[in-house]
């Protein structure tokens, strides 16, 4: 075979590898991302057929080779959707991301068909029986509690807390950052969760002296083997707050798959990705935990850059979420009397901090009403908060609200934008039609 | 027994529905990608693990799109370098900043 040949055969093999595997992985996509269950295993068998009529897939030589199977098995998104209320709105399919909008997250507790999904890989399906959860690392005496031995050994306790994705409300930078294009005020919730103290199971192993972090891990796994996990480390001081949780429950009710069943962490007022879900390990350690979901991902810069410049080389971890708020009530584009009194109802939350105050304007920001606070709850749940307010002209009215934190901290017009797009909160406008009475 | 084959035939069409369904969705996604030399590259590697959305929406450096095919490869991603360069020449060329 002459040069020129061998070339146009080598590159007729890539365009047909490229081919079969794209193919395939749209077979794969649709059994495994399918709408519904039945799906799974007829889509195997064309996966199948698919690589027995291309046989020269399996004699070309390419660095990709055909998909190996899963390393388990796992709920496909169809089955996880149907668990959802109907408001929730799909953002990615692969990995698996959804949430849902401010005026659908009004209730006092998040209800658990409401709450976001942020999977970094698939959902994988895992059962009670035989999971273990291991602590090991730097402790006195290394564990490996069963379920039942974890419910049994430490007081189960119930706390509501925030749990907020990093990159919540992106969308909203300009410009667009990459990641999750979480909805303007999508990627967050409230709800109840129960679990044991993450502090009482160190306090049992015994935590030594030189321990700095501690790291979490997820039992999830990717498409290709190759996929890095997704671990992520915890400073001690934080590991230890008694709010921090190994939950196994939600709202009452055992996890759902998709929301890590049967263990996961919750580390409230945190980046969500510190709650690591399908939790089968704890370790901890002298420093952060090195991998690329530490070093390379829920990272800001250490100083503010401009918008679209390269991420510097001196960042920070994210760790809690600044003071933020948002409006539930009204939803964008009611409609109200004018004279009429309507109320605007809401959620404040600050991370690590408390609410101070919540304040309303619907003059674009020109004065200020205070919002009435609801009752403080856990220290890491959202505070409720309402003010009457009366529209005395018709037209299009925004209605803006602004929270200030116990240290005094206000959320900013605009948020600092980051490479990222972390830690969105920026005032939260809804606008809504003024009718005549 | 008519029962069952009037669930089979239902089931069956439910199927179907749902398999044209994920292709239209899958055509669709393909046709958002950008044609040009290296997308069948794109949508054979990058696609492996998640949808080409998270391409297509955004605009970035070719410094940035470089960076970003470095941390796909070190997050799993089988990319020659020769791949890598066609990748980045790709991404600077049809969804540059």
């Amino acid at each position: 075979m002459s040069d020129h040949k061998k070339e146009n055969q080598e590159k007729l093999e890539v365009s047909t590898e490229q081919n079969a595997v794209t193919r395939r992985t749209f077979i794969r996509t649709a059994g495994r991302l399918g709408a519904v269950l039945a799906v799974g295993s007829t889509a195997l068998s064309l996966e199948s057929a698919a690589q027995t009529s291309a046989p020269a897939v399996t004699t070309a030589q390419s660095s990709t080779p055909p998909p190996p199977p899963l390393r388990g098995p796992i709920v496909l998104n169809a089955e996880v959707m149907a668990g959802k209320d109907p408001v929730m709105k799909v953002l990615t399919e692969r990995p698996l991301t959804a949430n849902s909008t401010a005026e659908n997250l009004n209730d006092a507790v998040t209800p658990t068909n409401r709450l976001f999904i942020r999977n970094n890989l698939l959902t994988p399906d895992l059962q009670d029986a035989g999971h273990t959860l291991t602590v090991k690392g730097l402790v006195e005496k290394q564990l490996v509690l069963t379920l039942d031995e974890l419910k049994k050994t430490f007081p189960a306790v119930t706390v509501q807390g925030m749990l907020e994705c990093a990159g919540s409300g992106r969308t909203s930078f300009v410009p667009l950052p990459k990641g999750t294009p979480w909805s303007p005020t999508g990627g967050y919730g409230c709800p109840k969760w129960t679990g044991a103290r993450l502090r009482d199971i160190l306090k049992a192993a015994g935590v030594k002296k030189e321990a700095v972090h501690v790291a979490f891990f997820g039992a999830d796994f990717g498409e290709l083997p190759t996929a890095a996990p997704v671990v992520r480390s915890i400073p001690l001081s934080k590991a230890m707050d008694r709010n921090t949780l190994v939950a196994w429950e939600i709202n009452g009710e055992p996890l759902p798959k998709v929301h890590g069943f049967p263990l996961r962490m919750l580390v409230p007022g945190w980046v969500g990705s510190a709650s690591i879900k399908w939790l089968v390990g704890i370790e901890v350690l002298d420093a952060p935990f090195k991998g690329t979901f530490m070093d390379d991902s829920y990272r800001v810069p250490a100083h503010p850059i401009s918008p679209g410049e390269k991420m510097p080389k001196e960042t920070v971890s994210t760790e809690a979420w600044p003071v933020k708020s948002v409006i539930t009530a009204p939803a964008p584009g009611a409609k109200v009397k004018t004279g009429g009194m309507f109320t605007v109802a809401g959620k404040a939350w600050a991370g690590e901090n408390s609410i101070a105050k919540v304040e309303i304007s619907i003059d674009e920001g020109g004065t200020w009403k205070r919002a009435t606070l609801a009752k403080a709850g856990d220290k890491y749940a959202w505070r409720m908060f309402s003010l009457p307010v009366t529209a005395d002209r018709p037209g299009y009215l925004t209605i803006l609200a602004r929270a200030t934190d116990s240290k005094g901290n206000v959320q900013p017009i605009v948020s600092t934008w980051n490479p990222l797009g972390y830690f969105w909160n920026g005032i939260h406008r809804v606008g809504v039609v003024v009718e005549k009475a | 027994m008519r029962r069952h084959r009037i669930t089979a035939g239902a089931i069956l069409l439910a199927l179907f529905a749902v398999l044209a369904a994920s292709w239209t969705a899958g055509q669709q996604q393909a046709e958002a990608l950008a044609e040009g030399p290296g997308a069948d590259l794109v949508r054979a590697k990058c696609s492996l693990c998640h949808d080409l959305g998270h391409i297509t929406r955004i605009r970035q450096t070719r410094e940035d799109w470089a960076d970003t095919v470095k941390l796909m490869i070190r997050r799993g991603a089988p990319v020659s370098p020769a791949e890598e360069t066609i990748l980045i020449e790709y991404f600077s060329t049809y969804y540059g900043r």
